[in-house]
């Protein structure tokens, strides 16, 4: 009888430790997990695909203009969003320079839309604060709706990812399930 | 929620521009451009997207956004 | 053998190391006050050297239906996520708030998951009148008790200080 009591305690113990050690890598160092919907595409499928997360970055620390960051959603912290840095604070930026190009806009319909007011509405990037966007501007809650987002809650930087509709090995050399590189995607011009 | 951003006025922009400009003359300012995308569904879970271009001209580690119009040639799509 | 045991004690307690860190991150915690913007409430005597240390609970302490009026909270900055600051919630989400200097607008409608955090000294005092409210995703911790100076322990949080009657109708 006692004995048993002393196994479940040692394995309980045992598990305790487990968890918390993953709970803390997770936090700190390294996360692999899934992302959904279609504000990243094309950089992250809509579903299945999974992410490398670098924890490192935690707190928007050395993060940079065209990264892609994974950050607690302002409006609810249960949640957490894949965007791209496209402000830092200081800069001078357009809110929405995309509005007028809905691509399931009617041509007649362009004429109507007031493209000054699109490239004139500029804001400045508050101190302490990024400006977020999904690569995917027609579908994406980001920044234009709830305004800048407090590098406080960024929680890491994605560096890579996986797609899991890919098959293990595709024949070249460390491409496995589609992985892939995700880089900084602010380049220089010319 | 960020404080409130205030939609910055004609006239600080152009103050923004003069800032630039003086910088751009000295040579210490980049062009820098970041592409993102517009998509749409085209069927569940197939997407078409087109690239959208934002340039930015950075100058002593501040970005002013210089995108416009012709960036993307949105009327001759 | 001695320093075979030695080694085994010291690999078991490090073991141990990331469960505390976990329980410090997401269950409860202390944290040292510094700086006057909570006085009378925190570090009320001016003169004493002594920063007031309060218990931390930190378990669901980001969900907003556990944050409310009057409670002290400690957050990350939002100008600035390497500091934290303690205040005291002033409004929850969906209340009004009547605002002073220097916010621009006069009556502030507090969004969903937001609180609206004030200092109880007023006038020294960095809070939502200049940064707006606050997701529940910035916050650390709820302030419980104060443990140290033990001369301290009676010292009662939940009395409201500060601005009073900021709550108005929603415009």
């Amino acid at each position: 009888m006692n004995s048993t009591i002393q196994a479940w305690l040692k394995t309980g113990s045992y598990a305790v430790r487990a968890v918390c050690f993953v709970h803390i890598i997770h936090t700190y160092v390294y996360e692999f997990t899934e992302t959904r919907g279609e504000s990243m595409l094309p950089t992250l499928a809509a579903s299945n695909d999974y992410v490398h997360a670098f924890k490192k970055y935690k707190d928007g620390k050395n993060c940079k203009m065209g990264d892609c960051i994974v950050a607690v959603k302002p409006s609810d912290p249960d949640h957490r969003v894949c965007k791209r840095i496209t402000g830092m604070p200081g800069d001078v930026i357009l809110v929405d320079p995309s509005m007028g190009t809905q691509l399931d806009r009617l041509p007649s319909d362009v004429d109507e839309i007031d493209e000054d007011e699109n490239f004139n509405t500029y804001i400045k990037v508050p101190k302490g604060h990024v400006w977020v966007t999904g690569d995917n501007l027609s579908h994406s809650l980001d920044s234009r709706t709830y305004n800048s987002l407090p590098m406080g809650l960024i929680r890491g930087k994605i560096v890579a990812a996986n797609d899991f509709n890919q098959p293990f090995w595709s024949g070249s050399k460390g491409n496995f399930w589609g992985f892939r590189k995700i880089g900084n995607s602010f380049v220089n011009e010319d | 929620m960020a404080p409130p951003t205030p939609i910055l006025t004609s006239e600080q922009v152009s103050r923004e521009r003069e800032r630039v400009q003086i910088l751009k003359e000295k040579n210490k300012c980049e062009l820098k451009s970041l592409t993102q995308h517009l998509c749409h569904a085209e069927a569940p879970g197939e997407y078409i997207c087109v690239p959208f271009k934002r340039v930015f001209e950075k100058c002593l580690g501040h970005a002013l956004e210089v995108t416009d119009a012709d960036t993307n040639d949105i009327q001759g799509s | 053998m001695p320093s075979q045991k030695a080694f085994r004690y010291s690999l078991i307690t490090l073991t141990w190391i990331p469960v505390i860190m976990t329980i410090n991150d997401n269950v409860c915690h202390v944290a040292k006050i510094e700086g006057s913007s909570m006085r009378p409430t925190l570090n009320a005597n001016e003169r004493s050297i002594s920063s007031d240390w309060v218990f931390l609970w930190k378990f669901n302490c980001k969900k907003a239906f556990n944050l409310n009026r009057d409670d002290i909270i400690l957050f990350k900055s939002p100008m600035d996520p390497n500091k934290v600051y303690c205040k005291r919630i002033k409004g929850i989400q969906y209340d009004s708030v009547k605002t002073r200097h220097p916010y621009p607008r006069s009556v502030v409608n507090i969004p969903r998951n937001h609180v609206w955090v004030e200092g109880d000294n007023v006038f020294h005092s960095v809070d939502s009148n200049n940064f707006g409210s606050l997701s529940t995703g910035l916050v650390v911790g709820k302030a419980i008790k104060v443990i140290w100076p033990p001369s301290r322990w009676g010292a009662d949080l939940q009395l409201s200080t500060g601005r009073q009657n900021i709550l108005t109708t929603r415009e």
